[in-house]
């Protein structure tokens, strides 16, 4: 593949970003960078060194336009994870509080020590360091139990000067497509990703609601998370994009109402790519602060979800708390 | 049951979540004991881990939750029991 880097990258330009893929195979590929110092986006990243492990050996990638000295990518990690001739490796970079570099994760241990040991240090309200957990847990176990990856993930976090958190997730799985189409009939990608969203759908089983593992609502509730905090989430599998722009929704501090259909959301825009993506790859942004309490997200998104299903009108059990 | 002792400050581990299910929860149950769920320390959970944890055990009788007691909750973490619960006893067409 050749393609541009672009600096100051954001979920927004991923349409543009990725539609300057080419196929290129069996002929040199470039990985070039524009004149912009500008951190790009985890999920980038992230795709790109997903990309390269898909390829088995690593991918090799020659340059025509280096990147300026110290630029944010390589703070990020990613020339350890794709390999860039004629570009000097630089030490491991280390994480800070505005960053977690490209973490190559394999087993859910592993993920729970980032968590534990690497959340915190970002500068986040204790809201949003609880919303980034919330989401690297949940997008790593769907590497886990759906995509079939030999190779883990690739995860990447990074914090804009504005302080919204940016999480970058990608495997090299099977993608969602043939993830979904095992249980569920999808006759095409944008169907199957529109499938993953929509809560009690599980790629795990036929059964709507999902089984005793997987009640489907994984992907609802990170968009729900996205969509109350008026931030943007993305998905890229196979040649499909999803962009969710949470922003369009309604200014900070009016009420949001979470949709729970991708296809009868207005705020959704979607893009063929020209290129196969192998896996899946999702970029969600947050911002949540101090006096957004991430446990009246939750009364939202539960109220969005009791208007997705056909439910019998009868009393039910409730929880017991002490 | 103490759940930080399996998954600390943040349970996301499915995994965690189906091994207290399959050798506690189950278990008590079947023999008519109750359940103590002690979520104490625990700040956030996850819906998949609460999923994992309970949901298919109320599907197959919600009169189970009579049995199981949620305790030391954070309020996220109760609000995520709530959905969870919810939706179990959702009758899909």
């Amino acid at each position: 593949m050749n393609l541009l880097v672009p600096g100051g990258l954001a979920l927004a330009g991923l349409p543009d970003a990725l539609a300057q893929f080419r196929d290129t195979s069996g002929i040199e590929s470039f990985l070039d960078f524009d004149s912009s110092n500008d951190p790009v986006h985890p999920a980038f990243l992230c795709l790109l060194a997903a990309q390269s492990a898909a390829d088995g050996s690593v991918h090799g990638y020659s340059v025509r336009r280096p990147p300026l000295v110290d630029h944010p990518v390589s703070r990020m990690g990613l020339f350890e994870h794709v390999s860039v001739e004629g570009l000097e490796k630089l030490d491991r970079s280390d994480p800070t509080g505005d960053r977690i570099p490209i973490q190559h994760v394999r087993d859910s241990k592993a993920l729970g020590d980032i968590v534990t040991d690497f959340v915190p240090i970002l500068h986040a309200s204790a809201e949003t360091a609880s919303a980034v957990a919330y989401v690297l847990h949940e997008l790593f176990r769907n590497v886990v139990e759906h995509s079939g990856s030999q190779n883990g993930a690739f995860i990447c976090v990074d914090r804009t000067q504005a302080g919204i958190v940016r999480i970058g997730v990608s495997d090299s799985g099977i993608g969602v497509f043939q993830t979904i189409r095992r249980s569920h009939p999808a006759d095409d990608e944008r169907r199957a990703v529109a499938l993953a969203f929509e809560p009690g759908v599980s790629g795990s089983t036929s059964r709507f609601g999902g089984d005793d593992r997987n009640g489907g609502a994984g992907l609802f509730f990170m968009k729900s998370i996205a969509s109350v905090s008026g931030q943007s989430m993305a998905m890229v599998t196979g040649r499909t994009l999803m962009l969710f722009s949470g922003a369009s929704n309604g200014s900070s501090g009016e009420h949001v109402s979470v949709q729970p259909s991708l296809e009868a959301d207005a705020a959704v825009a979607w893009a063929h790519l020209p290129v196969h993506f192998a896996g899946t790859m999702v970029g969600v942004d947050l911002a949540i602060s101090d006096d957004t309490l991430f446990d009246a997200l939750f009364a939202e998104i539960r109220g969005a979800y009791n208007l997705n299903v056909r439910t019998e009108k009868k009393a039910r059990q409730r929880a017991r708390f002490t | 049951m103490k759940i930080y002792a399996s998954t600390g400050p943040f349970a996301g581990d499915k995994d965690a979540a189906a091994h207290i299910r399959d050798s506690y929860i189950r278990p008590e149950l079947s023999q008519g004991r109750p359940v103590l769920l002690d979520f104490l320390d625990v700040g956030l959970a996850t819906q998949s881990f609460v999923h994992a944890l309970v949901a298919g055990v109320v599907r197959e009788d919600p009169r189970a939750l009579e049995f199981i007691e949620f305790r030391n909750c954070s309020s996220g973490v109760k609000q995520i029991i709530e959905i969870v619960v919810d939706y179990a006893q959702t009758q899909f067409e």
